[in-house]
C-alpha cells in the first residue's frame, strides 16, 4: 500500500506550487487561485494523518470541512475586493496597483 | 491496484496545478484547477473519505471555483491586459528558492522513519469518513451535543459576516 510519507510529499509539492504561483504571477485572480491550491494541500495533509495515524476519530475530516468553509468566506470577500479595485483602476494586475509606493 | 490509482491521481493533480500557473488566460487557469480538484477528490476517496470527496467536488469545484469564473466573466479583460502578466527574469529567484525549499522538505519527509512506518490499517471503524460520523461530531445525538457543535455554529457566523462584508465591499456607493 501507499505509505503516509507519499501523501505528505504530495501535499508538500502542492503547497509549494501554490506558493510559487503567489510569488511569480501578477494577476490577482490567479494569485487567489494559488491560495486555494495551498489550502487544498493543507486539507490533504490533515486527511492523510487522520486516515493513517488517528483512524479512530474523524477530526482531520472535520477540520477539512472547516477549511473549505473558510475558503468560501475568503473567496467571497477577496473577489469583492478585486471587483472594487477593478471598478476604480480598470485593471487586475498588481504592478498597476502600487498606490502605497508613491 | 490502489498504488497505481494513487500515482495516477497524484501525477494528474500536480500536472493540472502546474498547468494552472502556466496559463495566460485566467479562465483556462481556473478550469485547470477544477480538474485538479477532481483528482484530489479521487485521492480522498482512496483514503476512504467518501463524504469529503463528494463535498470537494460539489462545494469546492462546483461552487467556489464557478464563483471565480463568474467574476472573471464580469471583468471583460482584453488580450493586451493578459500580456502584462509575463515571466520576467527576476522571477527566476523565487522559483529557484521554492524548488530548493520544497526539495529540502521532501528529503526530510523521505528520511523520516516516524512517518514511513505508518501504513493503511485494515480494520477501520465501520462509519469512518461517512455522513453518519460527521453528523455525530457536528450535531450530536438526541440527548447529547456533538464535540464540534459550537465550531459549526461559529462557522455559520463567519459565513454570515463574509456575506455582509462582500456585499458592502462590492457595492458601488454605500
Amino acid at each position: 500500500m501507499v505509505p503516509l510519507s507519499s501523501y505528505i510529499m504530495l501535499s508538500t509539492i502542492l503547497f509549494f506550487i501554490g506558493l510559487t504561483g503567489v510569488l511569480v504571477r501578477r494577476n490577482i485572480i490567479i494569485m487567489m487561485v494559488s491560495i486555494e491550491i495551498m489550502l487544498n494541500a493543507s486539507n490533504l495533509a490533515l486527511v492523510a494523518f487522520n486516515r493513517f495515524r488517528f483512524y479512530n476519530s474523524n477530526d482531520g475530516m472535520i477540520f477539512s470541512f472547516l477549511v473549505i468553509a473558510i475558503a468560501a468566506a475568503e473567496v467571497a470577500v477577496g473577489l469583492a475586493i478585486v471587483i472594487a479595485i477593478y471598478r476604480k483602476k480598470k485593471t487586475v494586475m498588481i504592478q498597476d496597483l502600487s498606490v502605497m509606493k508613491h | 491496484m490502489g498504488v497505481y490509482i494513487f500515482y495516477l491521481f497524484g501525477t494528474g493533480l500536480i500536472a493540472t496545478s502546474v498547468a494552472a500557473l502556466l496559463m495566460k488566460n485566467p479562465v483556462h487557469s481556473v478550469l485547470s484547477i477544477v480538474t485538479s480538484f477532481f483528482f484530489l477528490a479521487g485521492i480522498y476517496a482512496g483514503l476512504s473519505m467518501q463524504f469529503l470527496a463528494v463535498i470537494q467536488i460539489l462545494v469546492y469545484a462546483g461552487a467556489i471555483m464557478v464563483l471565480f469564473i463568474f467574476i472573471i466573466m464580469l471583468f471583460d479583460l482584453q488580450k493586451s491586459e493578459y500580456s502584462k502578466d509575463r515571466f520576467l527574469w527576476r522571477d527566476i529567484i523565487p522559483l529557484i528558492l521554492m524548488i530548493i525549499t520544497a526539495s529540502g522538505f521532501i528529503a526530510a519527509i523521505g528520511r523520516s522513519e516516524a512517518i514511513k512506518t505508518y501504513v493503511v490499517n485494515a480494520k477501520l471503524p465501520t462509519n469512518f469518513g461517512s455522513v453518519n460520523a460527521v453528523s455525530f461530531e457536528f450535531f450530536g445525538t438526541a440527548n447529547s451535543v456533538g464535540r464540534y457543535s459550537f465550531l459549526f455554529e461559529m462557522i455559520s457566523v463567519l459565513l454570515l459576516s463574509a456575506i455582509v462584508g462582500a456585499v458592502v465591499l462590492a457595492k458601488r456607493k454605500l
